[in-house]
């Protein structure tokens, strides 16, 4: 942003969120006064929006970018001319988030909802009950020292389990990794991880 | 003058007081008064030490003993091992998150250790809202000096020898913008100070306005006379009300002292400051945006030219920086051009 501020992240931080996040902030604190910045920046941020809800399709990367070159060439201060940065430099340095989110409908860091699900790895869970404690949702099962379970219709996907996990055993699927099966109490074994990973 | 055994340097940024500064003063305060100790140790709120994560901090000179993360429950205990028996408290001093032993000193600790101190140069030593404390760490010098024994011109041979760019992000030239606004002939000209900081995750103007407000101040009678205007307004945004508060009272003990207002250090210049608070709007960081705020206008950019050199707040020459550009510009002035220059970071 203007001031050259900087804000560190791993790859807990999804991107397109990332950027998303920043074109909220300049969409509404445009000041409406000349057209690109305006309107370009709610496109954007519309567009955005869409990706991490799973309405993205292919073309919008590089409609992103031209959009982004027009409002940056047209738009009349600072606001306006740094507006488009944030997602700019998102698909420069980090394309392959972008089409994840847009073709395999997966958010790798686990931040859009919409995109995800959270699933336990039978072989490396080790039933400490870590996970069980920490879920608002009670969407967590399993006795201890025994692998848990996450029941997706309750889960919420608000990654508390994720980060709590010191056995690596919450892994992030795909929202589609399991279409086709059985909705109640599903875990995922390594194989099936190992494929998908 | 009052004198004490030790002077406890209590942190009164915005990220202390939130994690509970006030309540840890009051606590320490009563403590001191149950020991007898209110004569001896001095309690000194200061601004932001930039180690908010582990707040309230303090630090206790002279020893230059470093506290974090106080609570009000363990005042009690401080008080007792540290000033009444000497020992200092192992239990609230940094830690490396690997290490078992405590980091005592607050310029062994790694954070601490690297930095080299100029705009923050008062962080943490001086009570902001004292002008004293100030005047007493070289406060208002380069003031003196420029105003005294400066020209207009040699101010601003000064800033553009010493190559300083625009801390609020574009770093333009800060000695050619106050040359252009210099030769503009015109009666009435504006200094203006950039405190609207809005970017998400942004302190840095913040932390300067809390600690060291004089210093703000001090810049912009530099700049005021380096081109020629008798009026200032200082833009600050209203969500940073501790830093308007600060401003505010520095700007009354200035008033009192002689330092703004009419005929300053006798050099028969006069320059009038007033805060100008804004009402929100990220677009009014922009120059021209902001100075159609402060005519009480929508907040919104025109077109440039005519650059706020020739034309700027309501339509008079005006030169705009930022709070970090400003607070330099003392330092600059009192250990001159080339010093600074042996400092800056190559591009």
């Amino acid at each position: 942003m203007g001031s050259g501020g900087m804000v560190v992240m791993d790859d807990n931080n999804c991107m397109v969120s990332t950027a998303k996040f920043f074109l909220e902030f300049t969409a509404d604190e445009s000041c409406g006064k000349c057209v690109p910045c305006r309107i370009g920046t709610r496109i954007l941020l519309d567009m955005l929006t869409d990706i991490t809800e799973g309405r993205g399709n292919e073309k919008d990367i590089e409609t992103l970018e031209d959009l982004s070159r027009d409002i940056i060439s047209a738009s009349l201060c600072g606001l306006g001319q740094t507006a488009p940065n944030p997602v700019l430099t998102t698909i420069k340095y980090f394309r392959d988030e972008y089409e994840s989110h847009i073709k395999d409908k997966w958010c790798k860091a686990g931040v859009c909802r919409d995109l995800c699900t959270f699933l336990i790895d039978e072989q490396l869970c080790k039933g400490c009950g870590a996970c069980l404690r920490v879920c608002s949702s009670k969407a967590i099962t399993g006795e201890k020292k025994k692998p848990h379970r996450i029941a997706q219709d309750i889960c919420v996907r608000c990654r508390s389990c994720y980060e709590t996990c010191k056995f690596d055993s919450i892994k992030i699927l795909p929202a589609s990794a399991m279409e086709g099966k059985t909705k109640k109490l599903l875990t995922v074994n390594s194989e099936l991880s190992t494929k998908i990973w | 003058m009052e004198r004490f055994r030790a002077n406890v340097m209590l942190c009164a940024g915005t990220g202390c007081v939130a994690s509970g500064t006030m309540k840890v003063k009051a606590a320490l305060q009563d403590e001191l008064k149950k020991r007898g100790l209110e004569n001896e140790i001095k309690i000194v709120l200061t601004g932001c030490n930039g180690y908010c994560a582990k707040g309230p901090v303090m630090s206790v000179y002279p020893d230059d003993i470093f506290y974090q993360a106080l609570t009000v429950e363990e005042i009690p205990k401080l008080v007792e091992e540290h000033f009444l028996k000497g020992r200092p408290c192992q239990k609230l001093m940094f830690k490396e998150p690997e290490e078992k032993s405590p980091v005592p000193l607050m310029k062994d600790i790694p954070f601490f250790k690297y930095q080299v101190l100029r705009v923050l140069r008062n962080k943490g030593l001086i009570d902001p809202e004292k002008i004293e404390e100030y005047i007493a760490r070289d406060g208002y010098q380069a003031a003196a000096k420029a105003l005294t024994q400066m020209t207009s011109q040699e101010i601003i041979q000064v800033m553009k020898n010493s190559g300083i760019r625009g801390r609020g992000g574009a770093g333009f030239p800060t000695g050619m913008k106050w040359e252009f606004c210099s030769k503009v002939p015109s009666d009435v000209k504006y200094m203006l100070c950039n405190g609207d900081e809005g970017d998400p995750g942004a302190f840095m103007d913040r932390s300067v306005m809390e600690a060291d407000p004089h210093a703000v101040i001090e810049g912009m009678i530099i700049g005021a006379k380096a081109i020629g205007a008798h009026n200032g307004y200082l833009y600050v945004r209203a969500e940073y009300p501790l830093a308007v508060k600060r401003l505010q009272l520095a700007i009354g003990q200035c008033y009192e002292a002689g330092l703004l207002g009419k005929n300053i250090f006798d050099s028969g210049f006069d320059f009038d400051l007033e805060i100008y608070q804004g009402a929100g709007a990220f677009v009014c960081g922009e120059e021209t945006a902001l100075m159609r705020s402060i005519e009480g206008k929508r907040g919104m950019p025109r077109p440039r030219p005519p650059f706020p050199a020739h034309k700027g707040l309501w339509n008079k020459p005006s030169v705009l920086n930022n709070v970090e550009t400003l607070a330099q510009v003392p330092l600059i002035i009192l250990n001159g051009a080339d010093w600074y220059k042996s400092r800056r970071m190559h591009h």
